[in-house]
């Protein structure tokens, strides 16, 4: 038997595919976050702004001058289209139209995450570049998020590879298809603890807010203060693949069901419809999550984090102790 | 093969060529001080040639013995070059040859005499070590290993002369003496339950004796626990540690990094020697794996934890070392837990795991002790909170140091990644183990896992961002300038090291596997094909895989089209600006975020970890003071009372001591009755 991952690439076809995989993710991810932005109005009785309005701020953002502020290293040009391509990497990677993508075999799940770790550490760096309280305090304040989120992240990913005994996503969604799934307490559990970790990872509600510049309390906008134009562009466009492509991931693991086998182009239509039914309905609900609560003070963000890590690894044990 | 060209005999030519040329250079540098640069050139190729004499055993699977004759009567000196031995010997190698490089330009400043020193004693240190991994019996293995460690103790004591130096340097040799005290007590247990006592000869402390033991499953578990013990006290196993986070600043910056680099992994070739090929697979137990483990995982949270909330850049490094031995002790235990319940398969990617996660750290550790030494010497700080800035005054060698953050912290596609991957896929083979302890023991070890290589990242954002990042917090800190060409190239060799590692891991895989499969009696299967090398795969074919190689080309690829766009072609609509401080500036950079408040969230997270004092003044208080003090607990709770015991029964014994003639008559007499009483009760 050949061992050689590379024979799944399929050369030509691969690439389509790949090609469509990150073109879906590139254009849908400003849609998802207008979706999102239009039911928070609704919900807040707000007059929404439509959900093209993401891609309208990118629009304006690329046609802006740059604004470099004094004093940057050369770190701070090259980490926001690093933070771009990484997403845009990721999103080659995730399973959504069909549940082996071709180069799948390049980074199973724990690789992703750390591909999202780079990305983070990066985003982190270039924030402390320039030494300016807000960069610095976004940059902290990020990585005192990520220590207890990228963990949760990872025992998720576990207790849902623990079907299939591999990490490798395909491999995961292969071991959900056989058959219509039992009721699992720690797959339960795990979804709580993605739900958490998914606020905290795209600092979302009550995490942190994404449309405030409140000195105190903001984390993920700290970070991009002294951004502008195109690299402004570059980081917020990165955000928002980051967020659907958390959303794809927890749809892979948690309402799997629909996603084609292969990547024929009926089932691609039909699989893109309902994928797209799925995200519609989860950007709603993230929409009410982020109605409902209000943000946390800083000091207490740890402890919802901890939840999330402590869910997650509850969910692992319960696996052995109740379905193993 | 004749003997002249057999490897064991290239081996020894190459340490010895190596041991010679840094006695031969101590004494010519003295009078010439200019052939340093050369000596240590020289050096560095030389160690390269000892890591290739390493490689040998690893491509031919060799094993070759040569028996030298020396030693004690009865006893001459047995040497043998095994896989095993071959891997560290290129760690040793490896890792060696950039740290002499880069000390050709480190040592530029210091007086001739000092520069001698330091040629013969890094090349007495890596020669012992050296033959720490090639002694096959008892007597030549504790020679070499106590050399090393007294020469560790000079190379701590070559870093300026102060107090702080001395009692670090002599709590290293204490500690490393009581070590090897209870390693000896281990081989000697070994030796007399081989054979009936009465034929005990000095023979029986060859290796190749020791193997034949028969231990009853108690003493088995009691040598395990004093090897464990020994070589954990030159290791940096907690609560044995206290000596790492003292003696690493202590020490000049290249001595550093060998004695993290190397000698901290001699130590772990020691209890993998002594676990796996003396006392032998068969006579460990699940527990002591789980023991292991579980020693393992503790000591990588508590590790990082304490590098998180240190400021000086040394002592961050040291305790991380902590963490990274830990992580390699994790990998052990779970190969021993794994093998001994009959999972073949997973117990030797574990260990390989472990190995490869010991390579690694030679390398990325290395060069993170060179950069801070690079640090140290631009700004003449050694305080994180004092540094800032450097990346833009020291580009090179900041991104090396990048390089070594980024893997150290275990972000792909790094060689820290590469392990720590190959760690958690053998975490999660638990699932076919059967006992719930087990079971729990593992999970609980990869959940530590992931938490401290989180964490990891965290602290080292800090130690990047305060001390790289930013603007100058000291005068130091805004003087500072690129290091020399030498510590650069140095730097350079071992950042090709990691950057090796980790885009063709499964050719390292391969070789490790070579050094482990023995230890195991398994191997793992390769991936095939074309492209198999770009491929990690442990555990084909249905396994998980992953690509280094092939995700550093997708990165690249959509990466510099996006950078070209955005940044090649519009020159003219940027302009610069000032950046954002709530409408001020602050050109002192004092507004920046310090090592400390990155501490914060930590201390306050995890206070169990840590002895904490914090005096915070009264509203009304005329002379307020903010006072925290944040120590390692094992002053306060363990050593301190030690030490304090050890003085009141020495006190109490000096009570005897009277001072005259007849007290003394009468003690030798009472001494002279009970032995012969003893005697004839006999």
């Amino acid at each position: 038997m050949a061992l050689d991952p590379s024979s799944s690439f399929h050369g030509p076809y691969g690439l389509a595919i790949s090609l469509l995989q990150m073109t879906f993710v590139l254009f849908m991810a400003p849609l998802l976050y207008g979706w999102i932005g239009t039911v928070r109005a609704i919900l807040q009785n707000r007059s929404p702004a439509g959900i093209l309005q993401p891609w309208r701020n990118l629009a304006r953002l690329f046609r802006k001058e740059m604004i470099l502020p004094e004093g940057h290293s050369p770190l701070f040009l090259v980490v926001p289209p690093l933070f771009f391509s990484i997403m845009a990497v990721a999103a080659l990677l995730v399973p959504f139209l069909g549940t082996s993508p071709p180069l799948a075999p390049v980074a199973d799940a724990v690789t992703l995450v750390g591909l999202f770790s780079l990305a983070r550490f990066a985003m982190a760096m270039a924030a402390m570049d320039l030494g300016t309280p807000f960069g610095d305090m976004g940059g902290r304040r990020e990585m005192m998020v990520a220590f207890l989120t990228e963990p949760a992240t990872l025992m998720i990913l576990f207790t849902v590879s623990l079907w299939s005994g591999s990490t490798a996503i395909p491999a995961i969604l292969a071991s959900f298809s056989k058959g219509p799934l039992p009721f699992h307490p720690s797959l339960l559990i795990a979804a709580m603890a993605f739900i958490l970790v998914f606020l905290g990872e795209n600092a979302r509600l009550p995490i942190d807010n994404p449309s405030t510049h409140l000195e105190l309390t903001m984390i993920h906008e700290a970070m991009l203060l002294e951004y502008s134009g195109p690299l402004l562009a570059l980081m917020e466009w990165g955000s928002m693949q980051k967020l659907l492509l958390y959303l794809l991931l927890g749809i892979d693991f948690f309402v799997p069901a629909g996603i084609p086998r292969t990547f024929a182009l009926s089932g691609l239509l039909e699989g893109g419809l309902l994928l797209l039914g799925k995200l519609f309905i989860l950007g709603a609900l993230l929409a009410l999550i982020e109605s409902l609560f209000a943000k946390l003070r800083i000091f207490r963000v740890p402890e919802f984090t901890a939840l999330a890590y402590l869910l997650s690894t509850l969910g692992f044990l319960l696996h052995f102790v109740l379905e193993g | 093969m004749t003997f002249f060209s057999s490897p064991i005999f290239l081996t020894l030519v190459a340490l010895l060529t190596l041991l010679l040329t840094g006695l031969a250079g101590a004494g010519v540098v003295g009078r010439r001080p200019a052939l340093a640069s050369f000596f240590f050139t020289l050096l560095s190729l030389e160690s390269l040639a000892i890591a290739l004499s390493g490689l040998g055993p690893l491509v031919a699977t060799s094993d070759t013995r040569l028996i030298l004759p020396g030693g004690i009567p009865g006893l001459s000196f047995h040497l043998r070059l095994d896989p095993l031995s071959g891997f560290f010997l290129l760690l040793l190698g490896g890792a060696s040859a950039g740290v002499l490089l880069f000390s050709a330009g480190y040592t530029k400043g210091e007086p001739p005499a000092k520069k001698a020193q330091f040629l013969a004693k890094t090349t007495v240190f890596l020669f012992f070590t050296g033959g720490v991994f090639l002694a096959d019996d008892v007597y030549s293995f504790m020679l070499f290993w106590e050399i090393m460690a007294v020469a560790s103790f000079f190379l701590i004591l070559s870093g300026e002369n102060t107090e702080g130096v001395r009692r670090a340097s002599y709590l290293t040799l204490l500690l490393a003496h009581g070590g090897s005290l209870l390693i000896l007590a281990a081989f000697a247990l070994l030796a007399t339950r081989e054979i009936p006592s009465a034929s005990l000869t000095m023979a029986s402390f060859s290796f190749e004796t020791l193997k034949q033991n028969h231990l009853a499953s108690g003493e088995a578990l009691l040598v395990s626990l004093l090897f464990l013990l020994g070589f954990g006290a030159k290791a940096g196993v907690v609560p044995l540690h206290v000596w790492l986070p003292l003696a690493h600043p202590a020490a000049p910056a290249p001595a550093s990094a060998l004695l993290s680099g190397v000698m901290l992994k001699a130590a772990i070739y020691g209890l993998i020697r002594a676990l796996f090929d003396l006392v032998g697979l068969p006579q460990l137990t699940p527990s002591f794996g789980i023991l292991l483990l579980v020693t393992g995982a503790f000591m990588a949270l508590f590790g990082i934890l304490h590098a998180i909330l240190q400021s000086d850049t040394k002592t961050l490094l040291a305790y991380s070392s902590i963490e990274n031995i830990g992580l390699i002790l994790l990998g052990t235990g779970l190969g021993i837990l794994y093998l001994k319940t009959g999972h073949p398969l997973a117990g030797t990617l574990a260990l390989c795991a472990a190995l490869y996660h010991a390579l690694n750290h030679a390398f990325f550790k290395g060069l993170l002790f060179l950069g801070a030494g690079t640090m140290i010497h631009a700004t003449g700080e050694t305080n994180l909170n004092r540094m800032g800035g450097l990346f833009k005054k020291m580009p090179v060698s900041g991104a090396l140091v990048l390089l070594a953050v980024l893997s150290i912290s275990g972000i792909p596609p790094t060689n820290g990644f590469v392990s720590e991957w190959l760690l958690l896929q053998s975490t999660l083979q638990a699932r076919d183990l059967s006992g719930t302890i087990q079971r729990s023991a593992v999970l609980f070890g990869a959940a530590i896992l992931v938490l401290a290589s989180a964490l990891a990242a965290m602290g080292f954002l800090k130690f990047f961002g305060v001390g790289y990042l930013g603007q100058p917090r000291s005068d130091g800190a805004r003087e500072a300038h690129e290091c020399s060409l030498f510590e650069r190239l140095g730097m350079g060799g071992l950042a090709l090291g990691s950057l090796f590692l980790g885009l063709f891991p499964s050719l390292v895989l391969g070789e490790i596997l070579k050094a482990v499969s023995p230890l195991t009696s398994t191997t793992l299967p390769r991936p095939s094909g074309a492209y198999g090398w770009a491929w990690l795969l442990p555990l084909p074919p249905a396994g998980p895989s992953t690509s280094p190689l092939f995700l550093v080309i997708l990165l690249v690829i959509l990466t510099l089209p996006v950078l070209w766009l955005v940044l090649g072609t519009e020159e003219k609509k940027r302009r610069l600006s000032i950046p954002w401080g709530c409408g001020y500036r602050d050109s002192s950079g004092r507004s920046q975020a310090t090592a400390e408040s990155f501490a914060q969230p930590i201390r306050h997270f995890f206070p169990v970890f840590f002895s904490m004092k914090r005096h915070l003044p009264s509203p009304d208080d005329p002379d307020p003071v903010f006072l925290l003090s944040v120590e390692d607990p094992h002053w306060p709770l363990l050593y301190r009372p030690l030490f304090r015991l050890f003085v009141a029964i020495a006190e109490g014994a000096e009570r005897v001591r009277s001072g005259r003639i007849s007290i003394y008559l009468i003690y030798s007499f009472t001494t002279l009755i009970l032995l012969l009483s003893v005697l004839r009760w006999h």
